[in-house]
C-alpha cells in the first residue's frame, strides 16, 4: 500500500536511493561489521571457536550427567597404570596385574562369606566371572589354582632366563678382567639360549593371562573400551574419563572467574577513565597496590586463607562451620581478586580515549546522565576489549589452576587437569607418560584454541595490535 | 633526577604499607594459634600461645610492631622456632637469584634475537613457523615442561651418560669444598660448576617456558618499530640491513624491552616458585610456601614486604632507565 503512492511520486526516489545507500554503508547485522568479517575470514580462529564450543557443550553435558559421572571418574576401572590404545605394558607390569587380580580372588575366597565377597571382586565393568556362569565356588577355586600354576611356571622360566643372563654377564666380566675379548662362540651359544628362553617366558605369560582372562572375562562393552582408551592412573582410574570430566572443571573455573573478573575490572576501569578525578585516583591506586606484588603470591595467599575459612553462617548452599576447602570458592576468590587488574587497566585507558570522542560529547549535550553514558556508550565500545580479556583470562585461569593444584591449593574432590598433571609426576619418573600426556593434550587443545581466538580478536578489532 | 626518585619513593610508601596491612589482615582471618598446639589444648594453653605469638594484641598494634621491628626481620620465626626471620629469609635470596637472573638474561637475549629474525622475515614461512611454535609453547603448562624436563634432563641424561650432569634436586654452590688450597679462580670455577650442576637445568626449563611469550612480545615490538618513518629513512640513505636492525631499530625498541625486563624482575623472584619446589632449591618461593602453609606469619609478612619493596624500586628504576636510554624522556 505504502509503495504505491511513492512510486507515483518520482521526486521521492533520490531519498529512497540515499536511504538504500546509507543502509549499505552502515551495516547493522552482527556479521556485517568489519571486525567480525575480518575475524570470520581467519580460518584457524573459526575452527578454534568451534573447538571451544565443543568443550563448552561437553562441560554442559557433564553437568547434566551429574554425580554418577563424578563417581565413575573417581573409581577404578582396570588394573593400575595401564597404557592407552590397548598397548600392552611391559612384562613386569603385566605379571603384577595378573598377580593383583588373582590375589583379589584368593582373598575373597578366604572371606567369611565367599559368595558375596566374590560378587564384589573386580572393577566397574572388568569383573570376576559370574558365579553361576563359572559353575560355583569350586569351579572358581579350580580356575584360581590353574592360574597360580601358570604363574609358578612363568616364575620358573623367568628364573631360568635370568640365570642364563647372569652367566652371560659373568663370561663378559671374566673376559674383561683378563683383558681379552670374550669367546664369541660361547657368547653366541648363550645368546641363542637367551632368545629361546625369552620366547618361552613370553609364552608362559600369555598362558597366565589366558588363565586370568577365564576368571576375569574382558568386557566387550563400548563404555569399557572408552574408559581404558587412554589408560589408567595409579589407582586404576580411567584417564580418559578423568580428563573429560576435567573439561567441566576447567570451563567452570574459566567462565566464572573470567566473566566476573572482566565485568568487575571493566566497570571499574570504565568508571575510572570516564569520570576521572577521585574515582580514577582510587581505582589506579587500588590496582597498583594489587599489582605491586607478583600475582602468584596473591593467588597463593588468597587460596590458602580461603581454604581454611569456615563459614560463619549458612550461605549459597554452604552450611555453617563448613570449611571452604572442599569447594571451588578459594580458587574463584584467588583468581577473581587478582585477575581483574588486567582488564581494568586496559579499559580505563580506552575509556579515557572514548571520553573525548564526539558521540560521547553529543550524548552529554543532549543531557544523558553519566551512568547512562557509561553503560550505553562507553562500555559497549570497549566490548571488543572485554572479549579479548575474557579470552586471555580464561587461558590464565586454566594455567593457574594447574599451578595451584600442584601446590595443593587448587581444586579438591573432582578431577582437573592440574590434579592429573600433579599426580603424574611420580609416574613419569617410572616411565609412565599416559596421565601427563592425556591431561596435557586436553589442556593444550583448549588453551591453543583460546590463544588463537584471542590473537584473531586482537587482529580483527584492535587497531594497535601488530599481527 | 634524585628529587624525582625521592618523590616516587614517598608516593609509593602508602602502597607499600597497604599491601602489608592487607596481607597481615588476610593471614589473620583464620586463627593461627591451633596450628602450634597439640590435640585438645586447654583454654589456658590457647591463651598462653596467643600471648606468645602476639596475636592477642589489637590488629593495628601488630601492624605497628611489624614496622617497628624493622619489617619483622629480628623477630623469631614461628615455624622454624630456633631461627629468627632474617636467618630464614636472607639465605633464600641467593638460590632464587641463581636461577632467575640467568634465566631472565638468557630468555631476554634469545627472545630479542628470535624476535628480530621473525620480524625481519615477517609473513614468510620462517616467521609463521616461529610464531606458531611460540603459541604452542604458550599452550602447554609450565608444570609439564618442568616434569618432562626433569625426567629427561636429570634422570635419563644421567642414566644415559653414566654421570650425573644435572642434579635431580638440591642446591649447593660448593664454594671451597673440593678445592685444596683454594684461590679465587678455583673458587669461581667451583661455584660455577656447582651452579651448572644444580641450576642450569631449571634455568633452561624456565627459558623454554618464557621464550614463547618473550618471542611474541619482542617480535610485535620490533614489527611495530620497523614500520616507522625513521627506519624508512635509514634504509633510504643506504644503511645496510644489519645496521638498520641493530643500530636503528634495536635502540628504539629498547624502551619496551626495558619495561618488560623490569616488570618481570620481581616476578621472576617468585616466578621460579614451581622450579624451586620441584628441584628442592631452598629459594624465596619455596621458603614462602613452606612457611605460609605452616602459618608462620612473621616470615610470610617479611617476604611479602621484601617483594613489594623490590617491585616498587624496580618500577622507579625503570623510569630512570628510560631517561638514560631515551633523551626525550624527562623525569619530572
Amino acid at each position: 500500500m505504502a509503495s504505491e503512492p511513492r512510486a507515483s511520486k518520482p521526486d521521492d526516489q533520490p531519498t529512497d536511493l540515499l536511504a538504500a545507500r546509507a543502509g549499505a554503508a552502515r551495516p547493522t547485522g552482527f556479521f556485517d561489521q568489519p571486525g567480525v568479517r575480518k575475524f570470520m575470514k581467519n580460518k584457524p580462529a573459526v575452527v578454534s571457536l568451534g573447538i571451544i564450543a565443543v568443550f563448552f557443550v561437553a562441560a554442559i553435558l557433564i553437568v547434566a550427567g551429574g554425580d554418577s559421572l563424578l563417581r565413575l571418574a573417581g573409581s577404578p576401572v582396570a588394573p593400575a597404570n595401564l597404557p592407552g590404545f590397548g598397548i600392552k605394558p611391559d612384562r613386569e607390569t603385566r605379571v603384577t596385574h595378573a598377580d593383583e587380580l588373582l590375589g583379589k580372588v584368593e582373598r575373597a575366597l578366604e572371606a567369611r562369606e565367599p559368595e558375596s565377597a566374590l560378587a564384589d571382586v573386580g572393577f566397574e565393568q572388568y569383573r570376576l566371572v559370574d558365579l553361576e556362569t563359572a559353575g560355583g565356588i569350586e569351579a572358581i577355586e579350580a580356575m584360581l589354582e590353574a592360574a597360580y600354576e601358570a604363574l609358578d611356571d612363568f616364575d620358573d622360566d623367568l628364573i631360568a632366563y635370568e640365570d642364563v643372563l647372569f652367566e652371560r654377564d659373568d663370561v663378559v666380566d671374566d673376559a674383561a678382567d683378563e683383558g681379552v675379548e670374550p669367546d664369541a662362540e660361547v657368547l653366541a651359544e648363550l645368546d641363542a639360549e637367551l632368545l629361546q628362553l625369552d620366547a618361552a617366558v613370553g609364552e608362559r605369560l600369555v598362558t597366565l593371562e589366558e588363565r586370568v582372562a577365564e576368571l576375569y572375562p574382558r568386557p566387550t562393552s563400548l563404555a569399557y573400551e572408552a574408559s581404558v582408551l587412554l589408560g589408567t592412573d595409579r589407582q586404576g582410574r580411567s584417564l580418559s574419563l578423568r580428563a573429560v570430566y576435567a573439561i567441566k572443571t576447567a570451563v567452570q573455573i574459566g567462565v566464572v572467574t573470567s566473566v566476573i573478573a572482566v565485568l568487575f575490572g571493566g566497570v571499574l576501569g570504565a568508571a575510572a577513565g570516564y569520570f576521572g578525578g577521585i574515582i580514577d585516583h582510587a581505582v589506579v591506586w587500588l590496582y597498583s597496590t594489587i599489582s605491586a606484588i607478583p600475582y602468584l603470591i596473591w593467588l597463593i595467599v588468597i587460596a590458602f586463607v580461603a581454604r581454611e575459612y569456615q563459614m560463619p553462617f549458612a550461605f549459597l548452599g554452604l552450611e555453617e562451620g563448613q570449611s571452604l576447602g572442599q569447594t571451588l570458592i578459594p580458587v574463584y576468590a584467588a583468581f577473581i581478586l587478582t585477575f581483574w587488574v588486567g582488564p581494568c587497566r586496559v579499559i580505563r585507558g580506552e575509556a579515557l580515549k572514548i571520553r573525548g570522542l564526539d558521540y560521547v560529547q553529543s550524548a552529554v549535550s543532549v543531557g544523558a546522565s553519566a551512568n547512562r553514558i557509561l553503560v550505553k556508550h562507553v562500555l559497549p565500545n570497549t566490548a571488543y576489549l572485554l572479549f579479548i580479556n575474557f579470552s586471555l583470562l580464561f587461558v590464565g585461569a586454566i594455567k593457574a589452576e594447574v599451578i595451584l593444584s600442584f601446590l595443593g591449593l587448587g581444586v579438591q574432590g573432582q578431577p582437573s587437569w592440574g590434579i592429573m598433571i600433579r599426580d603424574s609426576k611420580d609416574e613419569v619418573i617410572a616411565g609412565f607418560f599416559w596421565q601427563i600426556g592425556t591431561a596435557t593434550a586436553f589442556m593444550f587443545v583448549l588453551v591453543l584454541a583460546f590463544n588463537t581466538v584471542s590473537d584473531a580478536l586482537q587482529d580483527a578489532f584492535d587497531p594497535k595490535h601488530v599481527g | 633526577m634524585w628529587s624525582y626518585v625521592v618523590r616516587r619513593i614517598l608516593y609509593n610508601i602508602p602502597i607499600f604499607v597497604v599491601i602489608i596491612v592487607v596481607v597481615m589482615a588476610m593471614l589473620r582471618i583464620n586463627d593461627p594459634t591451633f596450628a602450634y598446639l597439640g590435640k585438645n589444648p586447654t583454654p589456658e594453653q590457647i591463651e598462653a600461645k596467643r600471648v606468645e605469638l602476639g596475636v592477642d594484641q589489637p590488629f593495628f598494634v601488630q601492624v605497628w610492631d611489624f614496622f617497628a621491628s624493622g619489617f619483622g626481620l629480628g623477630e623469631r620465626s614461628w615455624y622454624a622456632e630456633s631461627r629468627t626471620v632474617d636467618a630464614v629469609v636472607l639465605p633464600a635470596i641467593l638460590p632464587s637469584l641463581a636461577i632467575t637472573l640467568p634465566a631472565l638474561a638468557l630468555s631476554t637475549t634469545l627472545g630479542v634475537c628470535i624476535g628480530l629474525i621473525s620480524a625481519a622475515n615477517r609473513g614468510r614461512v620462517l616467521d609463521r613457523a616461529l610464531v606458531f611454535l611460540a603459541v604452542i609453547g604458550m599452550s602447554i603448562s609450565f608444570l609439564v615442561f618442568i616434569i618432562i624436563g626433569q625426567y629427561f634432563g636429570a634422570y635419563r641424561l644421567s642414566e644415559w651418560l653414566g654421570v650425573e650432569v644435572f642434579a635431580v634436586r638440591g642446591f649447593d654452590l660448593g664454594v671451597g669444598d673440593d678445592v685444596e688450597s683454594p684461590n679465587v679462580l678455583q673458587h669461581i670455577a667451583a661455584a660455577f660448576g656447582g651452579w651448572a650442576h644444580y641450576c642450569l637445568l631449571p634455568v633452561l626449563i624456565s627459558v623454554v617456558v618464557t621464550l614463547g611469550y618473550d618471542t611474541r612480545f619482542y617480535r610485535s615490538v620490533i614489527v611495530e618499530q620497523s614500520t616507522s618513518d625513521y627506519i624508512r629513512t635509514a634504509r633510504a640513505k643506504g644503511a645496510s640491513e644489519t645496521r638498520v636492525m641493530v643500530k636503528h631499530l634495536l635502540r628504539n625498541a629498547l624502551i619496551p624491552i626495558i619495561t618488560r625486563v623490569m616488570i618481570t624482575l620481581p616476578f621472576v623472584v617468585v616466578g621460579s616458585l614451581l622450579l624451586e619446589i620441584y628441584f628442592s632449591v631452598p629459594g624465596m618461593g619455596q621458603t614462602l610456601l613452606t612457611h605460609m602453609t605452616n602459618k608462620d606469619f612473621p616470615v610470610t609478612q617479611t617476604i611479602v614486604a621484601l617483594l613489594a619493596a623490590i617491585f616498587i624500586l624496580s618500577n622507579i628504576l625503570t623510569d630512570v632507565l628510560y631517561a638514560i636510554v631515551d633523551p626525550r624522556v624527562r623525569l619530572k
